[in-house]
């Protein structure tokens, strides 16, 4: 077994500390607090946007299709767990479903991952020899497809039409979509630092020098392009669970677009900027901005602009800021690095010195 | 007799009623180092990419250490605009993609340097390892594949010792000067273990001392790794100071070859270079 660096360690410990703090909170502050919505929400768009990542930070590939393959995961999810006895209720315009069974939860969680997998594949067959903007179009095509599909009729007894899915086990605890994004952004960070997350990094660099280094691209694509959709699908389950109830309708491509947009802000190429961009974006859009929603008075003074709809009005602003100003986002394509923290901090510490002698 | 190790038999590639690369043939033998020159225009980076599967040739076959890699005949559209001589023996489609390529053993450079500018110099010349290394996407993401992963680091770090380069390691592969940035793309080349080396207009853009070291380098590689170099080459210098023989091409089609003397005192090339004398 090989030392692990400081750098490990550090984030190891880190990473545990981070567990352990919202283990605490849990049992201190009320469980129905929006900070526990913030931090469960954020931790499920964190996956899906790490998941993002994958696909538009280290592969090159600009897709726009996450939303539709968190949709067919947590379609996935909610048609196989729903216990049998509530299928009469869930499915009443449909005669109680085909489905007649339902298997537990983790099992669940990866058979979403798997399907939105599937549909990955066989649509990366055609798509993922289209280049930049030409594969961002057909990837959300599909993904609007698909979600007019869910909504068929014809597929009510299996999706239940248009109506919601609900009535499926869910989660209490925030530190379930801890533990399930946790695990699934650090199996994308060893692929990512694998021979293939380096291969991946090559094509996104430049694919015809990684052609001629004897990387398969069509095979390397439509590669991260399945494991990218597997982890949005499984981000798509978390987030049927998060809800409480699924319907087709919710997963709008502007769905993509708030990951794309914390990705953007993360910084394109950074896991690490993701994660944090994700619990940032959540906690603006969900609580910290909440207060330009409402309309407020100080004394007899009614303080103008603020009135709903205009918590999106600052949104577009800080967005534009960002995309004209910090066009490298928080992290840039760096990862958190202590090493680097470190070296920095000791640096500062001498240059301090030598200045007061 | 020295053994073929690349060969080009009647090889055409034409762009619509455009013919990039007219009826060459050509052949690289073992240790060798031949260049590809003419004027620009002359279908020389063409030749290089039918070689590489990049082009498809519309017309005649590639083979590689005595096999055929490349064969192709005039098919669909191709069929009516096709200008040049049909060969029967060509009736059947073989054309690999660059990365199979790459895979049976010929490594290349390219005219203007496509290093992976945002990695490391190390993580350049690894990535040449991966597609030989015997793993797959399960195993390298739950590192049960570390001992394929030690050999593959333990191969790219000894040839960038081998090349000198191991200095540089963990710079950015985009920030190194351009003369650094040739010889790395030339080392990466080398780090897929190549049979044939192709080198593309390698001298491009160097000062004369640059080159003289690039000439160096160039024959320096022949002698350690013991395979042949195809490359294309304007600076005369360096072509008439390494290559023990050279192909003219001029307007796709091939007007010379043979050993360096040969080759200058030859009327075509002159004209060629210089344009013809009216007057005589």
């Amino acid at each position: 077994m090989k030392k692990l660096s400081k750098n490990n360690i550090i984030t190891i410990a880190l990473i545990i500390v981070v567990y352990a703090i919202v283990f605490v909170l849990e049992k201190v502050i009320d469980p129905n607090s929006m900070l526990f919505i913030v931090l469960k929400k954020g931790a499920i768009y964190a996956l899906v946007a790490v998941s993002m990542n994958l696909l538009n930070g280290f592969t090159g590939l600009f897709s726009l299709g996450q939303a539709g393959f968190m949709l067919i995961g947590a379609y996935t999810y909610a048609i196989f767990t729903i216990p049998v006895e509530y299928r009469d209720a869930v499915y009443q315009y449909f005669g109680g479903g085909i489905v007649q069974f339902s298997i537990p939860v983790i099992p669940a969680l990866i058979l979403a991952g798997l399907v939105a997998a599937l549909f990955a594949f066989l649509i990366g067959l055609p798509v993922l020899r289209l280049k930049s903007d030409y594969l961002a179009i057909a990837t959300l095509g599909f993904a609007e497809i698909i979600r007019a599909f869910f909504q068929w009729d014809t597929l009510g007894p299996v999706t239940n039409g248009s109506n919601l899915l609900r009535k499926f086990p869910t989660f209490d605890s925030t530190l379930f979509p801890f533990t399930v994004a946790g695990i699934c952004i650090l199996l994308i960070v060893l692929l990512i630092n694998s021979s293939y997350g380096r291969a991946f990094k090559a094509i996104r660099d430049d694919e015809i020098a990684a052609e001629a280094m004897g990387i398969n691209l069509f095979k390397h694509k439509e590669m991260s392009f399945v494991i990218s959709s597997f982890f949005a699908g499984v981000g798509g389950a978390l987030l049927a669970m998060f809800q409480t109830t699924v319907q087709a309708m919710a997963f709008k491509s502007a769905m993509t677009y708030e990951i794309l947009l914390i990705v953007v802000i993360g910084g394109i190429g950074s896991v690490t900027g993701s994660v944090l961009a994700s619990f940032l974006f959540i906690a603006c859009s969900e609580w910290w901005l909440r207060f330009l929603d409402a309309e407020t008075y100080i004394g007899a003074f009614k303080v103008p602009l603020l009135r709903a709809g205009f918590r999106k009005v600052v949104f577009s602003i800080i967005i534009m800021a960002v995309v004209l100003f910090y066009r490298q986002g928080i992290m840039g394509d760096r990862e958190l690095n202590f090493d680097r923290i470190l070296r920095k901090r000791q640096k500062f510490i001498e240059k301090t010195q030598r200045g007061g002698k | 007799m020295l053994e073929n190790v690349l060969r080009l038999d009647h090889v055409t590639m034409q762009f619509g009623g455009v013919v990039a690369v007219n009826d060459l043939s050509m052949e690289v033998n073992d240790k060798e180092i031949v260049a590809l020159i003419g004027p620009n225009g002359a279908g020389k980076t063409t030749a290089f990419n039918c070689i590489t599967g990049v082009y498809e040739p519309t017309n005649g076959m590639v083979s590689f250490m005595g096999k055929t890699m490349v064969c192709n005949h005039p098919q669909g559209k191709m069929k009516k605009l096709y200008t040049g001589d049909l060969y029967p023996e060509f009736s059947h489609v073989v054309s690999p993609t660059p990365d199979q390529i790459t895979k049976l053993g010929i490594a290349r450079t390219f005219q203007n340097i496509r290093l992976f500018r945002s990695l490391t110099v190390f993580d350049n010349v690894l990535i040449a390892k991966h597609m030989r290394a015997k793993q797959n996407v399960f195993t390298a993401t739950l590192r049960l594949n570390a001992k394929e992963e030690k050999r593959m680091r333990d191969e790219a770090m000894a040839l960038l010792k081998e090349q000198h380069l191991e200095h540089l390691k963990d710079d950015i592969a985009g920030s190194l000067p351009y003369g650094l940035q040739r010889r790395l793309e030339i080392a990466r080349a080398l780090a897929t273990d190549p049979k044939l080396l192709l080198l593309d207009e390698p001298a491009a853009g160097m000062n004369p001392q640059e080159t003289k070291e690039l000439t160096e380098f160039i024959s320096q590689i022949r002698h350690e790794y013991n395979i042949p170099i195809l490359m294309i080459e304007h600076h005369m210098d360096l072509v008439m100071a390494i290559a023990e023989r050279i192909y003219v091409l001029d307007f796709g089609r091939l007007i010379a070859s043979g050993t360096a003397a040969e080759v200058q005192d030859n009327p075509d090339v002159i004209n060629a270079y210089l344009g013809v004398d009216e007057d005589e």
